[in-house]
Order: C-alpha cells, then sequence, then structure tokens
C-alpha cells in the first residue's frame, strides 16, 4: 500500500483516533435505534459509509462556491437530497437490500455526523481526501455498530449473525450462531437502556487503552 | 451629525447586496437538488411500485398455493376503502384468485390502527367459503422480542387463524383469552395480539359483506406491468 503521510493519518483518524460515534459522539442516535443486532449494526454502517463518502465528495467538489455564511444550509439541503436519492435509487433496483436497509435510510438524516465531516473536512479539503475520509469515518462508525449491535445480539437473544440472509442472501442462513436458547430474550439488552450503557462501557474501554 | 445616516445606508446597502446573493445561491442549490431528488422519484417511480407489487404478490404465495388458481392475480384487483372495517380510509387493494371460471379466494391488505406502537398492515387471505387462509403482517413497529412475535418469520403465533371463518367461530372468539376469546396471547405483548384479531375479524366481516360482487366487479387497480420471471 502506497499511502501518504496524509491519507494514512486520515484513515487512522477515522477508523480509531477521531472515531464518529466514540470520540466525536456523533450519529448516537440512529446507533443507539438500531444495534440491537450485528447485521442491523452492519446494515447501517454500509448505508452511512455510502452517504459520508458521496456528501465528503460532493462539499468538497464545491467547496469554494459556498459563501460562508450559508454554507449549513447548503450541505443540509445537499445531504438531504443525497440520502432520498439514494433511498429511491434502493427503492427501485435493490428492492431486498431496501427491504432490509430501508428503515436506516431516513435514519441517516438524523446522524450529525455526515454534516459534521462537510463541515469540519470536506469543505477544506481536496476532493480525494475528502472521499478518504468520508470512507474511514464511515468504516469506523461501521465497526462500532457491529461490535455493538453484536454484543447486544449475545445478550439478548444469545445469537450472533441473526438474519444474516436479509443482508447477505440466502446462504448466510448458515451463518447464524446459537450460543443459547431462550424463550424469553434478555430484554434489557435489545431495548435503548442496553445500548446506552453498551456504547458507554465501549468508550470506556477505548479511553482506557488510549487516555487522553 | 449629517454623516451617519449616509454610512448607515450604505452599510445597509451593502448588506442587502450579500444577502441578496447570498439568497440568490441558497435558492439555486435548493432548485437543484430539488430538481435532482424530483427527477429520480419520476425515473424510478414506476419501477418501486411494480417491485411493491411483486413482493405482494411473493407474500400471497405463502398463503394460497400458486397452483391452486389461474388467473393473473396481479391484473385482478380491485381499490376498496372502508374507514370502519379496514382500520382507516386508506384505499387497500383486494386480489382475487380464481381457478378456472370458479371463484377461488380473495386477499385483502388492511390496516389494525391500534397496536402497541401505531399501525399494523396486514394481509389477509380466505377463501370463497368464507375460510381464513392465513395471514401476513407486512409492516409493524411492535416492541422486538415481545409483540414482533405476530411475524411469521419469528412465530407460530399467526398460525392460530387458520381454517377460522364466521361462520365456524362466534363473534365473542376473536379476542385473546384473557378476554374470553380463543387466541393465544403472547407473553408480554397483549395489546399487539388484540389489534390484530380484532382487525382480522373486521376484514372477514368486510369481505363476506360484498363477496359476490368483490368477485364480480371489473378490476380497477392500476394494472402495472410485471415481467414474470
Amino acid at each position: 500500500m502506497n499511502l501518504s503521510v496524509e491519507h494514512r493519518t486520515i484513515i487512522k483518524g477515522g477508523l480509531w483516533d477521531n472515531n464518529t460515534a466514540l470520540v466525536q459522539l456523533l450519529g448516537l442516535c440512529p446507533l443507539l435505534a438500531v444495534t440491537g443486532t450485528l447485521i442491523n449494526g452492519l446494515g447501517l454502517g454500509i448505508a452511512t459509509t455510502f452517504v459520508l463518502a458521496g456528501s465528503n465528495v460532493t462539499v468538497s467538489i464545491i467547496r469554494h462556491h459556498i459563501p460562508k455564511e450559508i454554507r449549513i444550509p447548503i450541505f443540509v439541503m445537499l445531504i438531504a437530497s443525497f440520502v432520498t436519492n439514494v433511498q429511491l435509487i434502493m427503492n427501485a433496483y435493490t428492492y431486498e437490500l431496501y427491504l432490509v436497509l430501508g428503515i436506516f435510510i431516513p435514519l441517516i438524516v438524523t446522524n450529525c455526523a455526515i454534516i459534521g465531516r462537510a463541515e469540519a473536512f470536506a469543505s477544506k479539503n481536496r476532493i480525494l481526501p475528502s472521499f478518504i475520509d468520508g470512507l474511514a469515518q464511515g468504516l469506523g462508525f461501521t465497526a462500532v455498530l457491529m461490535v455493538l449491535g453484536g454484543v447486544r445480539e449475545l445478550i439478548g437473544q444469545g445469537t450472533i449473525l441473526d438474519g444474516a440472509h436479509l443482508l447477505l442472501g440466502e446462504w448466510a442462513k448458515e451463518l447464524t450462531v446459537h450460543f443459547y436458547l431462550t424463550e424469553q430474550k434478555f430484554l434489557f439488552a435489545i431495548l435503548p437502556p442496553g445500548a446506552f450503557i453498551g456504547l458507554g462501557l465501549l468508550i470506556a474501554f477505548k479511553n482506557w487503552l488510549h487516555p487522553k | 451629525m449629517t454623516e451617519q445616516p449616509i454610512q448607515q445606508s450604505k452599510k445597509t446597502r451593502l448588506l442587502m447586496n450579500v444577502m441578496s446573493e447570498n439568497g440568490l445561491i441558497l435558492g439555486l442549490f435548493a432548485l437543484v437538488s430539488t430538481g435532482l431528488t424530483a427527477v429520480t422519484y419520476v425515473l424510478t417511480k414506476d419501477k418501486i411500485a411494480q417491485e411493491i407489487e411483486r413482493s405482494l404478490i411473493r407474500q400471497l404465495s405463502e398463503l394460497v398455493p400458486t397452483n391452486s388458481y389461474t388467473n393473473d392475480v396481479y391484473q385482478d384487483c380491485l381499490i376498496v376503502q372502508d374507514k370502519n372495517l379496514l382500520g382507516s380510509a386508506q384505499e387497500q387493494k383486494l386480489y382475487r384468485m380464481r381457478n378456472q371460471q370458479e371463484n377461488h379466494a380473495l386477499m385483502l391488505t388492511t390496516v389494525a390502527p391500534d397496536g402497541y406502537s401505531g399501525k399494523i398492515t396486514l394481509s389477509v387471505a380466505v377463501e370463497s367459503s368464507g375460510k381464513l387462509l392465513g395471514i401476513n403482517i407486512l409492516s409493524h413497529n411492535e416492541t422486538p422480542g415481545l409483540g414482533d412475535k405476530i411475524e411469521r418469520t419469528k412465530s407460530n403465533w399467526v398460525h392460530q387463524f387458520n381454517n377460522l371463518s364466521l361462520s365456524n367461530t362466534d363473534e365473542t372468539e376473536w379476542t385473546v383469552k384473557k378476554d374470553g376469546g380463543q387466541f393465544d396471547a403472547l407473553t408480554g405483548a397483549t395489546i399487539t395480539p388484540r389489534a390484530v384479531i380484532k382487525s382480522v375479524f373486521k376484514s372477514l366481516q368486510f369481505l363476506q359483506s360484498n363477496q359476490q360482487q368483490f368477485f364480480e366487479l371489473p378490476s380497477d387497480c392500476y394494472p402495472i406491468e410485471v415481467d414474470k420471471k
């Protein structure tokens, strides 16, 4: 891999040092809402990464043509129309995936990480770094979503990768691992309190590994 | 003293210039982004309608075996509306299945308006004899792990409806056991089953009220071209 130092810093920042969910604490609304299972987390992660990279590139392209005073409303408009377009296109051409990710896509609009990256990074940087930043931030967010989803799923219903076939196709039914079977799910982990506490523990873990 | 008003008006003019320029740019962006979305909407509208139709038909095959009817269900349906019996003033679809010339079954989409977390949409398939072939939950927001067991993939709860009809049950039986009816509730969720049971019962009433007519009326839901692969 021949990455310049600049790009490497951006990637490391997105994945770990400046992680959206663990450090910037952005995008918590969709994060807390959907991380009931690992696959749900992965789904929202993919959709968010896609929108982040796309909106970062778009903002970077037009960054010289936007007056400073009205940049925020313009970003909001761009992101909203970007998300709506993605939703319509997915609905039309990847219907099965849309049925699974469909509920996540409007949730992306509530993700302030997108406008956060547009404002903090893409509006000041060239197109390629902006694209890399969007991708790295998105993947970092996805990783947290998957870990949190996985832990909540394991504690809550005793499985890992439940519902994988919804995202990956029929063959993925085999992927589901049952650790223990319960008639009654451990609702505390599945409902929002489990998400808050799980995220808190993840943040604590990161801060313990790398004290500021 | 006379200088100040002049300066003031200069400032105002400058501010006005910046404001109108920014307003123009903002308007332009609004126009472009809304325009793009509108174009995408128009381009994808028919395809989306097709996909929704196709998935509904796929779900239909879970309730009514595809080899039990011979007509083209995609093209044979009615738009129906009934605020009291179908849960909302929304237009619903009624698909008709026929075996040769014989009326075989009807499938109705409907809404249970009083779920634990809002509306539950479902489809109800009924044989021409009035016997329930089954129901399918199409969308809902019920609590995961509790109310979501109404989904076919999550528990056997929906199977309780199979083979019931208005003639082999009494109205009082159409509720959960707790309320004196014949249906099992779900552990930890009573409101959800109550809503679904009520909605299914009303659908049966709706279908029975005009069954003959429902089979005879000319198809009036805008047929969409669907390539059947």
